[in-house]
């Protein structure tokens, strides 16, 4: 008899422990998504920002079109995105997009000197440090997630019970990925 | 430099003062005289030494507490702020009213880096307890770092956001937040939500709050080496950290924590202000 009430007490922890393991895993995984929405909002600033810049750039540099048409192009891309990769690739080609705006400030005082352009600029930038602490946020979750899904034994839950590996997010354009030239 | 700076210079100073080497000097000699009249031994070679550790002891409790003193006075200085031994707060948030009796200890007050209004100090809170007899005894006593800004034009549109550390199973101090009307708010990071509690006044405009918690907000209080909490009601930001901070660059700290949490307050405030009213 001493047996039997070992064997349930055994098989009452281990269902109190699947229990726990799978709550923590699920709390753990919608983080994740909470993290992602996070993102999304700070996203949706940047493409509801993008048409008042580009309106105000065109006022002082109508005939750049292939450079607007390009931040355009990349924010109607960036907006239709809905997969994490996706949205990575996109939002990677408006930024690199909108670095060809700063280049036009460059060439242009005028512009560069406008009020509108300036405090748009700067709404920007704050907008583009509110997207880089999301991302944080988000491959925080995704490493605490992806770490609690591959312990032993959390994974035997995560296994079976299909908790896949999430992926980290980059918003970086090709050209801060590149190997930087160094000419002597 | 730190509280303790300087203690063991003090120390040395007050034990070779003439009330020391007085108290030393008749007190063994007394203790001496005693033990021989009673015809012990031990009293004539234990007395003298009880007497000089005594004396010792009180000379290192004077010289710790002046050290700290002139610390804070200095620290004080350096800041362009004024310098308060003790004082006594307004309970204008749960935690300038935890415990039922409190007081604040090196509180320095004046124009903070930012030009904000307010002060830093050491809020002691006690919880003391009605014993049957009627005699009180202290059954906790907590020392907080607490740096209090005053913010009025947040008043309309922060009813109470209080940012507690976890406390975990172990707590050295208790909940304080007590029969304060309060909801529990998530937060998106892991990280952040292992780090701290966040709850808000059950009549706090969610908005708001969620404006406030931004991601770099919230990254940032994630990350921070002190891992501030503070507290937001009636117009006064309380930045405390639950532990006494006894050095010159944790103050500073503390401080600029502060005045970064109020300059995200007051940017809400005016982002408000500038808004259309609905009608």
């Amino acid at each position: 008899m001493t047996a039997v009430y070992v064997v349930l007490g055994v098989l009452a922890l281990s269902a109190l422990w699947v229990v726990l393991a799978y709550n923590a895993l699920v709390k753990s995984r919608n983080k994740v998504d909470e993290a992602w929405s996070g993102i999304d909002v700070q996203l949706k600033r940047r493409h509801d920002l993008v048409p008042n810049l580009v309106e105000t750039v065109k006022g002082y540099a109508s005939h750049e079109r292939e450079t607007l048409q390009n931040v355009t192009e990349a924010r109607l891309a960036a907006v239709e995105a809905g997969e994490p990769a996706a949205v990575e690739r996109a939002e990677a080609r408006l930024t690199s997009a909108l670095g060809g705006i700063n280049a036009l400030a460059e060439a242009y005082p005028d512009l560069k000197a406008s009020d509108n352009f300036r405090r748009l600029q700067a709404e920007l930038s704050g907008i583009e440090d509110e997207i880089q602490a999301a991302r944080r946020i988000y491959n925080s979750n995704v490493q605490h997630y992806n770490t609690r899904t591959q312990q032993f034994p959390t994974l035997l839950i995560a296994g079976t019970m299909s908790f896949t590996k999430r992926d980290f997010f980059e918003i970086e354009s090709p050209a801060e990925r590149g190997v930087p030239q160094v000419a002597f | 430099m730190n509280a303790d700076s300087g203690q063991g210079q003090l120390f040395r100073s007050y034990l070779g003062s003439a009330p020391a080497a007085y108290a030393m000097a008749f007190g063994s000699l007394a203790a001496f005289t005693v033990g021989a009249w009673q015809g012990s031994v031990l009293l004539m070679l234990g007395g003298p030494a009880a007497i000089v550790l005594g004396v010792a002891g009180i000379a290192w409790y004077f010289a710790d507490r002046k050290a700290a003193n002139d610390f804070y006075w200095g620290f004080a200085s350096s800041v362009g702020l004024d310098y308060a031994n003790q004082t006594s707060l307004l309970t204008l948030t749960p935690l300038l009213g935890a415990g039922n009796r409190r007081h604040v200890e090196q509180w320095m007050h004046g124009r903070l880096p930012g030009n904000l209004s307010g002060g830093i100090g050491q809020l002691v809170w006690e919880r003391v307890q009605k014993d049957s007899d009627g005699s009180t005894s202290v059954k906790e006593r907590n020392r907080f770092t607490i740096c209090v800004v005053d913010l009025d034009p947040s008043l309309p549109y922060f009813r109470g956001v209080y940012l507690h550390p976890r406390r975990g199973l172990f707590a050295p101090y208790s909940e304080w937040l007590g029969r304060t009307p309060v909801r529990t708010v998530e937060v998106e990071s892991s990280q952040f939500v292992e780090r701290y509690e966040l709850r808000a006044a059950s009549d706090q405009e969610d908005l708001m709050l969620r404006r406030f918690f931004s991601p770099t907000v919230v990254s940032w209080l994630a990350n921070h080496p002190l891992a501030p909490g503070f507290e937001l009601k009636a117009g006064t930001l309380c930045v405390f950290v639950p532990r006494p901070l006894e050095d010159a660059g944790n103050l500073t700290y503390l401080i600029d924590a502060a005045r970064h949490l109020a300059g995200r307050v007051a940017g809400e405030v005016v982002e408000e202000l500038k808004r259309p009213v609905a009608h």
